[in-house]
C-alpha cells in the first residue's frame, strides 16, 4: 500500500513504548501493533485524533503517501 | 438448529452422492475394459446405451470415445459430490466466511463447468459427427446445459463470498 505509517518513528521520538501508548490511546497492543506493522486497512478520525493528542503531532507526522 | 440439521443431512447426501458416482464410474470403467475382453458379458453387465455397443461393432474410436466421454462425466459427478462433502465439513456456522470455503466454492463452479462441457457441449458436437458420418442416432443429453446455469450460479455466490470476505478482513483490520 502506498501508505506508509510513521507511528514507530513519532513513539521514538517521543520516546513512549507500545504498552505506553496503548494505555493512553485506549486501543488493544493487537490492533497498535496492527497499524505500527502498516497491516491496517483503515483508520477511524477518533483513532488518528487520540493518538495525535497523546504523541502532541499532526496525522501528517504519523502517515505518509509514497508511490510505489 | 434447523439449519444445523439440514446440514448435517446434506453432508451425509454428498458423501452418498459422491459414492454413488463413484461406484458408477468404476462400473462404467470396468465395461470398457471387458469389453475389449468378452463384449457380451459387458453388454450384459452394463447397459449403458445398447446404441454405443452398436457404433463398437462400427468403429471402435468411436465407442472409446463415447464412453470416455460418459466416464468423464461420472467421474466429474463424483469429484463435484466430494467437493461438496469437504465444503460442508469445512463450513463452520459460527465463522462462515473464510478463504477456504471460497477457494472450494470457486472450484465446485469449474467443476460444474467441466460437467457442461463434456455432457453437454462435446456430447453434441459428438453425436452430431457420429449421425453424420455413421447414420447411428444417439439420444442428446438433455441434462448437460442445467450444469452450465448451475455453474454461473455458484460461480456468482463464490465471487460474492469472497467479497464477504474482504469487507471482513478490512473490518477487522480497521484500528
Amino acid at each position: 500500500m502506498p501508505i506508509i505509517v510513521n507511528l514507530d518513528v513519532m513513539m521514538a521520538k517521543r520516546k513512549m513504548s507500545l504498552n505506553e501508548l496503548s494505555e493512553k490511546v485506549g486501543l488493544t497492543l493487537a490492533n497498535l501493533s496492527i497499524l505500527k506493522t502498516g497491516k491496517a486497512k483503515a483508520i477511524r478520525f477518533s483513532t488518528l485524533e487520540a493518538i495525535c493528542k497523546v504523541l502532541d503531532c499532526q496525522p501528517a507526522d504519523i502517515l505518509e503517501y509514497k508511490e510505489n | 438448529m434447523q439449519t444445523k440439521t439440514i446440514l448435517s443431512v446434506s453432508k451425509f447426501l454428498a458423501l452418498l452422492g459422491g459414492i454413488w458416482y463413484s461406484i458408477l464410474c468404476g462400473s462404467q470403467i470396468l465395461t470398457l475394459v471387458a469389453s475389449f475382453i468378452n463384449s457380451d458379458w459387458a453388454r450384459r453387465t452394463y447397459e449403458v446405451n445398447l446404441d454405443i455397443f452398436n457404433i463398437r461393432e462400427h468403429n471402435i474410436g468411436y465407442y472409446v470415445y463415447a464412453m470416455c466421454l460418459i466416464i468423464a462425466t461420472s467421474a466429474l459427478k463424483a469429484i463435484i459430490w466430494y467437493g461438496v462433502f469437504g465444503l460442508l465439513l469445512k463450513l463452520k456456522l459460527q465463522t462462515p466466511f473464510s478463504m477456504e470455503v471460497e477457494k472450494k466454492l470457486e472450484r465446485i463452479a469449474f467443476l460444474l463447468l467441466g460437467v457442461w462441457l463434456v455432457s453437454g457441449v462435446f456430447w453434441k458436437i459428438y453425436i452430431y459427427y457420429l449421425a453424420k458420418e455413421t447414420a447411428i442416432q444417439l439420444p442428446a443429453n438433455s441434462s448437460g446445459d442445467e450444469y452450465f446455469f448451475m455453474a454461473l450460479i455458484v460461480y456468482i455466490i463464490s465471487q460474492i463470498f469472497k467479497r464477504g470476505i474482504e469487507i471482513q478482513e478490512e473490518n477487522q483490520l480497521t484500528v
